[in-house]
């Protein structure tokens, strides 16, 4: 593997031998990873509101009015061992009447002949689908001492829905975008390494092995990858910007999500390069 | 012959070697020895055989009977990497132009270096001594494309040259090339062989081939001394 150079810089210079080629494949797999990248970008935002959303609604389980206090520190732990809990703390009839007062103004004493608020666990999760809660709620209305168990079950399943759908009919349509331009970028690198079939014959018959041929297309696919995950970060970044000028909000991406894109066009060419490289058989003739 | 064997190991040795194309032609049972240092000149005219037997004697055909071997490299079964190994031992010059186009001349002699991973500095110092040997130094920063028939003959000799290989086959070095060239040629291959390098030359024209070596002629398909 000393001559790693030399296959490198032949790798370099099939890039520049058919330029026309090169920015086509450089472009549809910019576009591709692009596209990737958008719709993980969604996902990845949609997550964080999802969790923000989530974070702010609130699970209330509803006691019975004569639970003793060891009847509700035991509902509370069987409460913080559900999954994705974040904190459970109680609410008094007392203090929910006087909040409800204070907001509203109604004397509800008055108009019910007593407080009509039930002793309350308020449970506030982070990240758990509606579908979960459903299944938890069911457990915990059989619970000793628990009356019933409200939560805002629409919203959550609205917010849930939502996401599935990016995931699953955007996704497969920009994984099927996504296939169909890798399969035109494995067609135009292979054109282009194709071209110099006559320069790869010559260096075969010089002592070229086959390994160093699969090289010299990987270190061209890696290139054409790694220049289409920056041309996609950019994408990504003018998206973003553009978000920031319509909404006036701004928008932010963890630093690993652009790694993964840069990372992921080069990851996905060079299993290309080595296909390329190893179909092309100079060594026999 | 005998005490010239035990002294010079064969550095190819075909026995009964044939191959024959699907559209007719080809070699039929060839049989050659050729031992260290030797000069060997092999003489036949057009379709006789001799691009053929370098496609064998490289590594590019397999022989479909008989065996042989070639700086020790057993014929047929070699695998891609003993193909590699085969190939480096070699210096070969083609009947047609084969460069890397698109690099200089001194990129080109360099080209075996690179392969075998040398150090830049060593691929450059020993490419550009090889281009002062054939007369190129002037051409070193020129592209193939560039030079005239003889000067891409001297470049293809300089290249086959450089590794200092164990045997240069040369398929029809003298072709397309005008008596002055045709010498020119001839002599650094001779220097070749003087320096103790074993060599095998085809060619159609023995006029241009002057200078004492063990003569062969192949003629449709069958080599005979």
């Amino acid at each position: 593997m000393k001559s790693i150079g030399f296959y490198a810089y032949q790798g370099w210079k099939t890039l520049w031998l058919r330029p026309g080629l090169s920015l086509l494949a450089g472009l549809l797999l910019a576009f591709a990873l692009w596209l990737c990248a958008a719709l993980l970008g969604t996902l990845l935002l949609l997550e964080d509101l999802r969790r923000d959303l989530l974070a702010n609604l609130a699970t209330d389980i509803e006691l019975c009015h004569d639970v003793t206090d060891e009847r509700k520190t035991h509902v509370a732990d069987l409460a913080k061992k559900w999954p994705g809990v974040a904190e459970v703390h109680y609410i008094s009839p007392d203090s929910a009447l006087r909040v409800y007062s204070a907001e509203v103004g109604e004397d509800l004493d008055d108009l019910f002949g007593g407080n009509p608020f039930p002793p309350v666990l308020r449970v506030r999760f982070e990240g758990i689908s509606h579908l979960w809660m459903d299944s938890l709620a069911a457990k915990a209305c059989q619970w000793e001492g628990v009356i019933g168990v409200v939560y805002p079950r629409e919203i959550w399943q609205r917010i849930d829905q939502l996401a599935g759908r990016i995931r699953g009919s955007f996704g497969f349509g920009a994984l099927g975008l996504f296939l169909v331009s890798l399969m035109m970028v494995t067609l135009a690198l292979r054109a282009q390494f194709m071209a110099r079939r006559k320069e790869w014959r010559l260096l075969t018959l010089l002592g070229m092995g086959p390994s160093g041929l699969r090289l010299i297309a990987q270190v061209h696919a890696a290139l054409i990858g790694a220049v289409s995950g920056a041309l996609a970060v950019g994408g990504v970044w003018v998206l973003l910007f553009l978000y920031h000028l319509a909404f006036l909000e701004k928008l932010a991406l963890p630093v690993w999500f652009y790694a993964v894109i840069l990372l992921g066009g080069i990851a996905f060419m060079i299993p290309i390069g080595s296909l390329i490289g190893r179909a092309v058989n100079f060594h026999r003739v | 012959m005998n005490s010239a064997a035990e002294s010079h190991p064969a550095i190819v040795d075909l026995r009964g070697v044939s191959f024959r194309y699907p559209q007719g032609g080809g070699l039929h049972e060839i049989g050659l020895r050729i031992l260290k240092a030797e000069l060997v000149g092999i003489e036949g005219p057009t379709g006789a055989g001799k691009t053929t037997l370098v496609r064998l004697l490289s590594g590019v055909l397999s022989p479909q009977s008989g065996h042989g071997q070639v700086v020790g490299v057993f014929l047929g079964n070699e695998k891609g990497a003993s193909l590699s190994g085969l190939r480096r031992q070699l210096g070969l010059v083609f009947q047609e132009e084969h460069f890397l186009e698109h690099e200089t001349v001194l990129a080109n002699v360099a080209a075996p270096l690179a392969i075998d991973g040398k150090p830049i500095g060593e691929q450059k110092a020993r490419a550009m001594k090889m281009l002062v040997e054939v007369g190129l130094a002037r051409s070193a920063r020129r592209r193939p494309s560039q030079l005239s028939g003889g000067e891409k003959a001297r470049l293809q000799i300089a290249r086959a040259l450089i590794r200092e290989p164990m045997l240069l086959i040369a398929d029809e070095p003298f072709a397309h090339l005008d008596s002055a060239s045709a010498s020119e040629i001839a002599s650094l291959i001779l220097r070749a062989h003087q320096r103790g390098t074993t060599v095998l030359v085809m060619t159609n024209r023995q006029d241009s081939w002057p200078y004492e070596a063990r003569k062969l002629t192949l003629e449709g398909g069958r080599l005979r001394e």
